[in-house]
């Protein structure tokens, strides 16, 4: 099994032209932090939502969600809009460690089995990976979505780096907002 | 006792959205909104998405403002109680402006929302007075013309406004 550091470093080298959508740990360890990349800190659920209006805005780029357990837990009932709404474009990672690492590692409630959740929501594809090359491949993996992975990642607190959350809430969707308008001016 | 709130069209809700270049509509049904909702998927346009909670048709919402879109989130004025996180994140710390239309649900149209006796009614403008959301409360045909500036707001000031209907739509 690998860590969440590993798992997101994978996830962010593989990522190409893909807009990254981060929140919880994978915020940490994400280093290529792009103009439209968003980092979602001070609402724990909303990952998704937000990934899947940006799916649904920009069909022609890829949208990756790297979402926590803990967090998707909190607004589950976003796998049926993503899946009502099934944008082709929309990769959903889910970091599967069963606890609630930012806050010290206490226990998630139970247990659940992600990839069943996102296929009986209806997503295109689903599939759970346990290894970087596992999960390499499965990114790599031509699928129209909504795909899911979800990657079982260590059950412990990370040792988090200083200032891995050193984030600005106000400064991100306008951020990403100008990035993309940006990108189409130029396109 | 004489109403304090009437019904205005669903065609008006309608042509509002379209003056203002809605591109999305968002939602969580709403029962007073239900023949707006009827005739969006009469016309078919602008698209509808759907969600199951009202913090999904907020966050939805972010994502397509930040893609360069004007979404018009459509639900229940108990869903602004619902998703109150949500909009106090977009609204205040996400800096996402939100444009919400919301009916006023289970309101006795005989009585000011002041005076209502669900607390769902009673409470909602002091929520949004709270959170620091601009609305528009319409309670009939003579303040219609609020909604499409209401909901023209959350784009053009970037603060997120709700326009609340009192009455069901006809």
């Amino acid at each position: 099994m690998m860590s969440v550091e590993e798992a997101t470093r994978v996830a962010c080298e593989e990522r190409e032209d893909a807009i990254a959508v981060l929140t919880m740990s994978a915020i940490a360890y994400w280093d290529d932090v792009r103009e439209d990349d968003y980092r979602l800190m001070g609402l724990m659920g909303g990952a998704a939502s937000i990934g899947l209006g940006l799916a649904l805005g920009i069909p022609d780029r890829p949208v990756w969600v790297l979402d926590g357990d803990g967090s998707l837990l909190m607004q589950l009932g976003v796998l049926t809009a993503v899946a009502g709404a099934a944008p082709a474009n929309l990769t959903h990672l889910v970091m599967d460690n069963g606890i609630y690492a930012i806050s010290g590692g206490q226990p998630m409630p139970g247990g659940c089995d992600w990839e069943g959740l996102f296929r009986s929501a209806g997503y295109a594809s689903a599939t759970t990976v346990a290894s970087p090359d596992a999960l390499r491949d499965a990114l790599r993996a031509p699928a129209d979505g909504p795909r899911a992975i979800a990657v079982h990642v260590v059950a412990e607190r990370p040792a988090y780096p200083a200032g891995a959350f050193a984030v600005r809430p106000a400064e991100e969707a306008s951020r990403v907002r100008r990035a993309l308008a940006g990108a189409r001016r130029t396109a | 006792m004489p109403a304090v709130a009437e019904s205005i069209a669903a065609e008006v809700v309608l042509d509002a959205l379209e003056a203002i270049g809605t591109t999305h509509v968002v939602t969580v049904p709403d029962t007073h909104q239900k023949t707006v909702m009827e005739l969006l998927d009469e016309r078919g346009a602008p698209p509808v998405v759907r969600a199951a909670t009202e913090d999904d048709v907020l966050g939805i919402c972010a994502g397509l403002w930040m893609a360069g879109h004007r979404p018009v989130a459509l639900i229940q004025q108990l869903g602004l109680f619902a998703s109150v996180n949500a909009l106090r994140a977009f609204t205040h710390d996400q800096n996402v402006p939100l444009a919400i239309l919301a009916g006023m649900y289970s309101r006795d149209v005989t009585r000011p929302v002041e005076d209502a006796q669900p607390s769902a009614v009673r409470l909602c403008l002091p929520l949004l007075d709270t959170l620091g959301c601009r609305y528009a409360l319409v309670d009939g045909p003579e303040g219609e013309h609020h909604i499409e500036s209401t909901l023209a707001a959350a784009f053009d000031e970037q603060i997120t406004s709700v326009a609340i209907l009192g009455a069901p739509t006809s």
